[in-house]
């Protein structure tokens, strides 16, 4: 598989995942292939519920000053 | 419609309900979204929200309908322009009409300014299609432009909590109402446009009077918004209440909440995507070696059809070899027995003869041959006397026949 990286976010890796499911479906691809795609599948199935497991709400508030944006965790 | 009768001269007649169910449709589709002007002649509040009025000219009354916060600065005896659709009440067979929004005739003409500055903007094309940004597909940073105090931030932080906690909120704290409204919110918007990460803005503010709603008929603000970079939502007023904002934003939601539910995909639908992804790969899989498990079992088979044939021609081959085998068996233990049978002859005489000697009786022989006539015998003849354990060499001296 030519894309071994950290996927860069949750949107990346969803999408890659779905890449891979309708990649495997060409009839050429070999086991071997498919067992790397299967590989790489359940790595980014399990990124992707990792990331929506962090059920933390997180809001800040935002407030410029001097010209920089700063943030705030709102509780 | 349902169960329409015909009676003997084929003439179509309506029931009572199907009549007005039927003028209501029609009613609604020609009537719908339109203006009407006149002076308030009565009004009435009830605690359900809603509120009934009636509005009159020189000549006729119409009853209208509308909710407590859209006719908030109205009062009996003021000219307004109402905008809204008629509605039949089909129970009663009354119609009346629905108020979407109302305008003070004697503020400046608010809708007329309204109405003109949408011309305006329209055809410098601000509203175009063309330049809506599509949202993104899982936004992860939601920017928002509202109070900090109040129902809406809470209500949007309701329903992000409940369906899409993975989501990170980022308010820029906003007077969406009153004086400074107009320079807040625009500030609020340059502000947010400088942040990358932000993936989505939701401009938001709850209900109210037109003219509380109308700093977002501003000029500066819709240019502002049509500014931005970033993908926006508007989420301004009730369902009802359409502002210019509503119009040159990528997406008009009818409340804050709904703004939320359309920028931010539920967790549970993007688990399902993610099952349904992976299931796809390990189907896949499984269904690729099932496959070649068949294509193994079938090249068994074929293997195993052709070692069958193999066995059946080595059976007949056994079958002959054991056969030959068996028969050269036979034929050796035959020979082997006749063997033994002439070997045990040849004991037998031997034993026989040893048994006769030793009874006394000895064989004569004469040049090796065994003589049993006298006639054959001579005198002065030499012979051999066989005995049971040797043999004598003798000289005939007398012979005695037997006489008969």
């Amino acid at each position: 598989m030519k894309n071994k990286k950290e996927p860069q976010n949750f949107e990346d890796a969803l999408k890659e995942l779905e890449e891979l499911s309708e990649m495997i479906q060409d009839d050429s691809t070999s086991l071997d292939q498919m067992l790397e795609i299967f590989e790489r599948g359940s790595y980014l199935s399990k990124y992707c519920k990792n990331k929506l497991a962090n059920v933390d709400e997180k809001i800040s508030i935002l407030i410029k000053k001097n010209e920089n944006i700063e943030k705030k965790e709102l509780k | 419609m349902d169960g329409l009768f015909y009676d003997m001269n084929n003439q179509l007649i309506y029931t009572v309900t199907q009549i007005n169910n039927y003028s209501a449709d029609l009613l609604k589709k020609e009537l719908s979204n339109v203006w009407v002007s006149g002076e308030i002649s009565s009004l009435k509040k009830y605690p359900s929200g809603f509120a009934y009025l009636t509005l009159k000219d020189s000549i006729s009354e119409l009853s209208c309908i509308s909710n407590h916060e859209v006719i908030s600065n109205i009062e009996v005896g003021m000219e307004v322009t109402i905008n809204g659709s008629i509605d039949i009440y089909t129970i009663k067979g009354n119609y009346q009409f629905r108020i979407n929004n109302v305008f003070l005739k004697g503020k400046g003409n608010l809708w007329l300014k309204y109405n003109k500055l949408k011309d305006k903007l329209s055809k410098e094309g601000l509203f175009d299609m063309k330049y809506k940004k599509k949202l993104p597909s899982l936004p992860q940073n939601i920017g928002i432009i509202t109070s900090k105090e109040g129902s809406v931030l809470s209500d949007i932080r309701n329903i992000v909590n409940r369906r899409s906690p993975y989501v990170s909120l980022f308010v820029m704290d906003t007077k969406v109402s009153g004086k400074n409204a107009v320079t807040s919110i625009c500030e609020s918007i340059k502000n947010f446009n400088e942040l990358k990460y932000i993936d989505v803005i939701i401009i938001a503010r709850g209900g109210g009077s037109i003219e509380d709603l109308s700093v977002f008929n501003e000029e500066k603000l819709v240019r502002e918004i049509f500014k931005l970079n970033t993908p926006v939502i508007s989420a301004i007023g009730h369902e009802t209440d359409f502002t210019l904002c509503d119009f040159v934003s990528d997406l008009r939601a009818s409340t804050p909440s709904e703004a939320a539910q359309l920028c931010c995909i539920s967790t549970r639908e993007l688990l399902e995507k993610i099952c349904y992804d992976f299931d796809k790969i390990i189907s896949k899989i499984q269904y690729s070696i099932n496959n070649k498990q068949e294509n193994l079992s079938r090249i068994d088979l074929v293997i195993n059809k052709k070692l069958e044939k193999n066995m059946i021609i080595n059976k007949q081959e056994r079958v002959e070899f054991f056969l030959n085998l068996i028969q050269k068996r036979i034929i050796d233990k035959k020979n082997f027995l006749l063997s033994l049978i002439k070997s045990n002859e040849k004991v037998f005489k031997k034993y026989d003869d040893y048994k006769i000697k030793k009874l006394g009786y000895s064989i004569i022989k004469k040049n090796n041959t065994i003589i049993t006539d006298i006639d054959k015998l001579n005198k002065n003849d030499n012979i051999e006397i066989d005995m049971y354990n040797g043999y004598v060499n003798a000289k005939i001296k007398e012979l005695n026949k037997h006489e008969k």
